[in-house]
């Protein structure tokens, strides 16, 4: 579904992807994860066409997408819940919600299905996204997220500065989407937990990808325990 | 049904609640002889048009600091066409149109620009507006050739559009049917706005006006939106240029002055800047004071009076009347025994 080529990403003269190269295939759940500043927000920031790589491909759905234009990605499937969740606080819950179906034309179904899963957005409609909770907004940017019926999601450390309720509540939605056949590309320090949920993973280290496998042999891998389990 | 029922039933739905404004507006030349009054209620009319216009503009995100280049050409092409034979409806909206257009060229410079530029930008190209007029001698001979011997500058006389130009003019129609005509453009222009900053357009105004790269990131033509919101809003510039040339009878570059690029934004940033009622309270309480100041022989000094509460209110009132009426509206409904819903302004 997206593959990565050969990416290279430069801010001005640094670089901070360099050769970059994965793949996602339908239905999976793929976790990134790495240190702080490795580039695992550029790289999703790239995929959203925020960034243009110096060189390489980025493919999806077999269309070339490191070209085009940002809202053209949007629609060609692709969204982002971006890390630090960036709503529009000014707007209602339900106006944020609209924004993001911006691209959809079945709106009412999508709605209705994002309820499901969020009862208490429901509930709370008219609330001003500025005045929600972390948790809630969180929330509220991954329903965001789906209101444009993507069939990649992209979520950027969606469990960052939460409570371990509300971030267990973050991963039984993955698992719900993944059950409903909807593509996760997963950014996370929690790797514990995103591990758990996904398929296969990759680890990112200063702007290359070290390793690379299925999540349980991730979670067994020695350098994975030590650097990033603690263990 | 009781009468409270009633009431509630019509603060519920958004468009019922106007009808008594409607009501008023409509029999207001009936009930006023004084037509000089009449006269300064139709120039508010024109007002909340051009005010509507710029608001629209800024509820992209787009300040405009030189609108006035827009309602210029609205009424320069309109009344040039309209005297070298054009029927009225063709000529007002092609002037408008030509606005548009000149607003289309305008936005494909602006879009990239941060707000700042945009600025200067709208502000630089209505001066330059002033000198192509003041210059061009395509302009004066268009007119000149038409009507033989006035210049830029002169006034117009009504009389010489026979029919054509005369339906808007106060001399040549009963008051009437001009302020009729004000009153039901203005009404479509409110009506307009309404319609588009509800809708998806709408949507992605605010999207962009609050976050570009989030706008973005839920589909949102950042370029394409900021060029439809400038196509719309100086169409009903130009349209709003277009009636009111003939309204003065007198046409000139003045029409592309810095008060008049300034106006709109005192009276939107007074009603409220991104609601729909804020250019009309605004352009109302404005053009209020602005007359009276004028009845009581003031003349240019009353731009520093406007200076001066344009200051004020940006410290003590940055969203101008709108939130004070919907605190009362609230208060009387609530006071009705209604349950506090917001009018939709
Ligand atoms: N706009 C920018 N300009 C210059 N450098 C940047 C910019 N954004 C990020 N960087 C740098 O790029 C590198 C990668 O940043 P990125 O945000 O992708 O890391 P990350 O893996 O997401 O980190 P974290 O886990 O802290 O979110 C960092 O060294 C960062 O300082
Ligand atoms: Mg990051």
């Amino acid at each position: 579904m997206l593959k990565f080529e050969n990416v290279n990403v430069s801010y001005g003269a640094v670089q901070i992807l360099w050769d970059v190269n994965f793949e996602i295939d339908d239905g999976e759940i793929i976790t990134i994860i790495g240190p702080n500043g490795a580039g695992k927000t550029t790289i999703a920031k790239t995929i959203m066409g925020l960034f243009k790589p110096t060189s390489g491909t980025i493919e999806f759905d077999g269309k070339q997408i490191h070209i085009a234009p940002t809202h053209q990605i949007v629609k060609d499937g692709i969204a982002l819940v971006p890390e630090g969740r960036d709503l529009f606080p000014r707007m209602t819950i339900m106006e944020n919600l609209q924004m993001g179906a911006h691209t959809s034309n079945e709106k009412k179904e999508t709605l209705k299905w994002v309820f499901e899963l969020f009862p208490r957005l429901e509930e709370r409609q008219k609330q001003f996204a500025g005045t929600m909770s972390g948790g809630e907004q969180q929330m509220l940017a991954i329903a965001r997220g789906l209101m444009s019926r993507p069939k990649l999601l992209i979520l950027d450390e969606p469990s960052l500065g939460l409570s371990p309720i509300m971030v267990n509540k973050v991963f039984e939605i993955v698992k719900i989407l993944k059950s409903q056949g909807v593509t996760v590309l997963l950014v996370e320090q929690n790797i514990h937990h995103a591990l758990e949920v996904s398929n296969r993973g990759y680890v990112l280290e200063t702007g290359r990808i070290t390793l690379e496998g299925a999540s349980s042999e991730l979670l067994d891998n020695k350098h994975v325990k030590e650097a990033y389990l603690g263990m | 049904m009781g009468v409270k029922e009633l009431v509630r039933k019509y603060a519920v739905s958004p468009f019922l609640a106007y009808i008594p404004l409607v009501i008023i507006g409509l029999i207001l030349p009936l009930a006023i002889t004084d037509d000089f009054f009449i006269r300064i209620i139709v120039l508010t009319f024109f007002y909340i048009m051009y005010s509507s216009s710029w608001n629209l503009l800024a509820y992209s995100g787009q300040a405009s600091l030189g609108h006035a280049a827009f309602l210029g050409i609205g009424g320069f092409a309109s009344t040039i066409l309209i005297i070298n034979g054009a029927s009225p409806v063709v000529g007002v909206l092609t002037g408008a149109l030509t606005a548009s257009l000149v607003g289309l060229f305008l936005g494909i410079i602006c879009v990239r620009l941060k707000e700042w530029f945009l600025g200067l930008v709208t502000f630089g190209f209505a001066i330059i507006m002033v000198a192509i007029v003041n210059e061009s001698s395509v302009f004066i001979e268009a007119l000149n050739g038409a009507l033989g011997f006035i210049g830029l500058s002169g006034s117009i006389d009504p009389h010489i559009f026979g029919g054509s130009l005369g339906i808007f003019s106060p001399d040549l129609v009963p008051r009437d049917q001009y302020y009729y005509l004000f009153f039901f453009a203005m009404m479509a222009t409110i009506l307009a706005t309404h319609l588009i900053i509800k809708s998806k357009i709408g949507f992605a105004f605010a999207a962009i006006r609050e976050n570009q790269i989030e706008a973005a990131m839920m589909g949102v033509d950042i370029t394409k939106y900021k060029l439809i919101a400038f196509i719309i809003s100086t169409f009903i510039a130009g349209f709003a240029g277009a009636l009111f040339a003939p309204y003065n009878y007198f046409i000139n570059p003045e029409m592309f002055s810095v008060h008049n690029s300034f106006m709109p934004i005192i009276m939107t940033i007074s009603g409220g800047i991104g609601t729909i009622g804020g250019p009309v309270i605004g352009a109302l309480t404005i053009n209020l004071i602005w007359e009276q100041m004028g009845l009581w022989g003031m003349s240019i000094d009353r731009l520093l009076i406007l200076g001066v509460i344009l200051v004020l209110e940006i410290l003590f009132l940055p969203k101008g009347l709108m939130p004070l009426i919907k605190k009362v509206i609230n208060r009387i409904s609530k006071v009705m025994g209604l349950t506090s819903r917001d009018m939709p302004l």
